[in-house]
């Protein structure tokens, strides 16, 4: 995704949840939370105080080779994951927000054509569905004179 | 006096009748808007758990066989299947879509119509576990003919109904390969197909409907509103600067100019509509790149790019549903050569429906456990020659 995209999610993220990019203020927590702070403090304490030196332990050749692996593999991962279809992920970010009277109007569902074919339009209807939650309320007769005694 | 009698005596006979004829239509059922049926279905439809769903779906496509539960829930819907059955064979549908709310129209049906088609899919299996191949066919002709009540009007409505179309063909696909040769239930579905595949809807009308709520739609007040629409980012991307400024700031010639437009452009698409599929291709892409061209420079043209969809991929998806219902038309013809005479026939029989792309027969091909019938032409879309396998029991 592109600063753009970047900018664009933002928008309708803010606007979805209204809020502000929160920032952490340390001094602020500190003096909110000392029971949490020094539980903190306590636990930095407990840390080894001889961290791993990773420049030693590379020096033995089974870890040399193990590191390799294991930046082989990971990198492996992410080349042969797909990258996420930006437009699908464009229309499920909006869909998240909209009624499902929203998602089913012509102007959603014929922008959902426009980004994912025939296959969007139907996963926009079942995802509408899903948010609808159709059950039938079967009313009994005794349920029915219940109402009409105005109870 | 005899006279006076005599006029009485049918002034009597007229209310009587009038009162009889009307309390019939206000008793009759089903009613003339099928609408209501399917209306009357949704509220008592009984939505399954999402567990039992996926149960189900499994059923659709064939990884298990109905049990008890599945048996359970289907007698429960009865009514409800029974209800769309009966609405499916009315003539008329009308869901009381109000035009007027131009995009934002709503169509909240389309959604709970395929739940429905879902469901008759599903219960169209159990009757093929049971051997009862024609109420399985029926349940599959049920969703052709609600794929007609729910297609017939816009273009996302259309190609939603193009999508059952297809879902009910390829689970008579499988119904026809398990089937044993019986005749009389294939002349009944290759006339049950014939007719329903002269009453599919037509995707130029729903072009031309739709048309009608767009051109509304290109007018001062509305105009803020697209130019902010993210979906049309990258057409406005491709716009100078300056044009946009004009459009912004547009008088009543201007939106008069784009409406003008836009209907010429719906104008010439109909005239392409008209043309075999390989010429039809070639006119609605040169429009589209024409529109494309245009919009960067002539600001009349901007309202047509934003709302013209990818008409060319349209005519290929009418095109595809068409030849897949000729396909499947040819194929029975060819069950019932061979339920009639025990094998199937080495060559193609004469007068079968055709192969749209190329406007020509389907090339034929009997395999070892069926047959293939191959298109001739391209679906220029896909770049891809379709082809349709069936097979045949022994």
């Amino acid at each position: 995704m592109n600063k753009k995209d970047d900018k664009w999610l933002d928008e309708l993220i803010s606007h979805t949840i209204n809020t502000e990019k929160p920032q952490f203020d340390a001094e602020k927590w500190k003096q909110k939370y000392p029971d949490e702070f020094k539980t903190l403090l306590s636990r930095a304490a407990k840390a080894p105080a001889h961290p791993i030196r990773w420049t030693s332990f590379l020096k033995n050749p089974i870890a040399k080779v193990a590191a390799a692996a294991v930046i082989i593999l990971v990198i492996g991962f992410f080349m042969t994951r797909p990258a996420p279809d930006k437009k699908v992920e464009i229309v499920e970010m909006t869909n998240a927000t909209k009624s499902p009277a929203e998602m089913l109007t012509l102007k959603s569902l014929t922008i959902a054509y426009h980004n994912g074919g025939i296959e969007a339009v139907e996963k926009q209807c079942d995802k509408a569905i899903e948010k609808l939650g159709l059950k039938s309320e079967r009313i009994t007769v005794q349920e029915l004179l219940t109402y009409i005694d105005g109870v | 006096m005899a006279k006076n009698n005599y006029k009485i005596y049918i002034r009597t006979t007229c209310v009587f009748l009038a009162v009889i004829l009307s309390s019939s239509s206000v008793l009759g059922f089903p009613p003339d808007n099928a609408a209501v049926l399917y209306l009357r279905a949704f509220i008592i439809y009984e939505k399954p758990s999402s567990d039992f769903n996926k149960m189900l779906s499994d059923l659709r496509d064939g990884k298990i066989k109905p049990n008890d539960q599945i048996r359970q829930y289907f007698e429960k819907n009865r009514p409800v299947i029974e209800l769309v059955t009966t609405a499916s064979q009315i003539p008329d549908c009308d869901w009381g879509r109000d035009h007027s709310k131009g995009f934002d129209l709503m169509m909240p049906e389309l959604a709970t119509v395929r739940q429905l088609a879902f469901m008759l899919v599903a219960d169209s299996k159990i009757y093929l576990n049971d051997g009862d191949y024609k109420t399985s066919l029926e349940r599959c002709l049920t969703i052709h003919r609600m794929a007609r009540h729910i297609g017939d009007d816009l273009i996302i409505s259309n190609l939603v109904g193009i999508a059952m179309n297809g879902l009910a063909n390829k689970h008579i696909k499988i119904i026809l390969s398990e089937m044993p040769a019986d005749v009389e239930t294939l002349e009944w579905l290759k006339n049950q197909m014939l007719e329903i595949s002269a009453k599919t809807p037509s995707l130029i009308s729903a072009i031309l409907n739709e048309a009608e709520i767009s051109a509304r739609e290109i007018r001062k007040e509305r105009i803020d509103e697209i130019l902010k629409d993210h979906s049309q980012e990258e057409i406005l991307k491709q716009i100078p600067k300056e044009i946009i400024e004009k459009i912004r700031n547009g008088d009543e010639k201007y939106f008069a100019q784009s409406r003008k437009y836009y209907m010429d452009f719906i104008a010439s698409v109909q005239a392409a509509f008209s043309l075999p599929y390989e010429v039809a291709q070639r006119e609605l892409n040169k429009l589209n790149e024409k529109i494309t061209k245009e919009a960067g420079t002539n600001p009349a043209a901007f309202a047509t790019s934003i709302m013209s969809p990818s008409i060319a991929k349209l005519c290929t998806n009418e095109t595809l549903s068409k030849t897949n219902f000729n396909a499947m038309n040819a194929a029975i013809c060819i069950y019932v050569v061979k339920a009639e005479t025990g094998q199937l026939p080495d060559e193609l029989p004469v007068g079968l429906p055709k192969d749209l792309y190329s406007g020509k027969d389907f090339e034929y091909e009997k395999t070892d456990d069926g047959f293939i019938l191959h298109c001739q032409g391209k679906d220029l879309d896909k770049d891809k020659i379709h082809e349709y396998k069936f097979k045949v029991k022994k």
